[in-house]
């Protein structure tokens, strides 16, 4: 019987060792090759004809343009406009990673808090970055609570650092989780349905029940797998929207 | 015969004319949307859904709670102060998350500060 659990497993391809680090080209960096590959090709496939009229594919390319863009002036404003490549880029890799691991046998990249903890921290440190420098040691009045009682205010400080440190985790742990969770679930249903089967006899017809709970469950992984991608990048723009307007 | 044609030019000037009113509309309304987008500064929004919500609290917590502990931890190795600093943390860390949960909840994005709700509501009041 296999453990739920196996299919996170990481496996080394090819070992690698650069300069005493090791580099491995695991199944994990398949898949985020991969994602890369997939996406980049869809997309230049997509628009490709370039069409007036967009023909589905086309259309579904614009779709996910407009949408992100939509999400970046309505959460940052005009201001925003320089940082939309990157924030498109982050959204693509988190859908398609997401997507392609709902393929049977494939392997879910963004089910590991070491891929999607480095993409936060990237976000954490680059919107810090931003904020430095368009507001340099005004920045640190965001600390501040602004109507807060005096009293309070040192007390409030340490909260509210914490509070902003806490962003890059709860924003890696968010994905990490409902990946990891929903495609655990699958595989305990799944191996229910065989453990039913194999009980063989009359018994063996009770399988279909998990059977038809995995058909549901994986529409479900699909909604989430699109929902985590759109959270992801949401929670990046507002992380922008902050660092460029403190308040 | 010559009744049927111009009243089928009629139908087609007509039909022209509802294209392109509905055109303009479309225009209009989709211009407008960008003046407002481009005047108002932005209040960021998180989708209200109720599953993206729950997976936003949740985590949220949690992350609370890993970033108290994990730094009061380190703090303790550093200073060596162990327990003291982790269990300081702990709650610090606890109350951040809450304060982070509750800022979710509210819809006020992720900014520092407690006033501007009362302000934009007194405001909003004395408009009235």
């Amino acid at each position: 019987m296999h453990s739920p659990v196996e299919q996170f497993t990481i496996k080394v391809l090819f070992a690698l060792n650069l300069f005493g680090y090791d580099v491995s080209f695991t199944n994990s960096s398949l898949f985020m090759v991969l994602t890369v590959l997939a996406s980049v090709v869809f997309l230049a496939l997509a628009i490709r004809p370039a069409a007036l009229i967009p023909g589905r594919m086309q259309g579904l390319a614009e779709m996910l343009y407009e949408f992100v863009a939509d999400m970046v002036r309505s959460n940052v404003g005009n201001e925003g406009r320089p940082y939309f490549p990157v924030i498109f880029t982050l959204f693509m890799f988190v859908l398609f990673s997401n997507l392609l691991g709902l393929i049977p046998y494939s392997y879910t990249t963004t089910s590991q808090i070491v891929v999607t903890f480095a993409m936060a921290l990237t976000i954490f440190l680059g919107v810090t970055l931003i904020a430095l420098v368009k507001h340099g040691f005004h920045f640190f009045s965001f600390f501040v609570p602004s109507g807060a009682p005096k009293a309070l205010i040192p007390f409030l400080v340490i909260i509210e650092v914490i509070s902003y440190f806490v962003r890059p985790v709860s924003l890696s742990v968010r994905l990490f989780a409902n990946m990891l969770a929903g495609h655990t679930m699958l595989k305990v249903f799944a191996g229910l349905a065989v453990m039913i089967a194999s009980a063989g006899g009359v018994a063996a017809a009770g399988s279909v029940l998990p059977l038809i709970a995995i058909i549901g469950l994986t529409g479900l992984e699909v909604l989430v797998a699109v929902l985590q991608a759109y959270v992801f990048t949401i929670l990046t723009c507002m992380y922008l929207n902050d660092a460029l307007h403190l308040h | 015969m010559a009744d049927e044609k111009s009243s089928d030019k009629k139908a087609v000037s007509v039909a022209d004319a509802k294209v392109s009113s509905s055109l303009s509309e479309r225009i209009s309304h989709l211009e407008q949307k960008h003046r407002i987008a481009d005047d108002t500064p932005p209040q960021a929004t998180i989708p209200q859904g109720g599953m993206a919500l729950a997976g936003r609290v949740s985590s949220e917590l949690v992350a609370g709670l890993i970033v108290g502990a994990g730094s009061g931890w380190v703090l303790d190795r550093w200073l060596d102060t162990s327990p003291l600093m982790l269990v300081v943390m702990f709650f610090l860390g606890a109350v951040a998350g809450m304060v982070n949960v509750w800022r979710a909840v509210s819809g006020r994005g992720m900014a520092a500060g407690y006033a501007d709700d009362y302000e934009t509501r007194a405001k909003k009041d004395s408009s009235e």
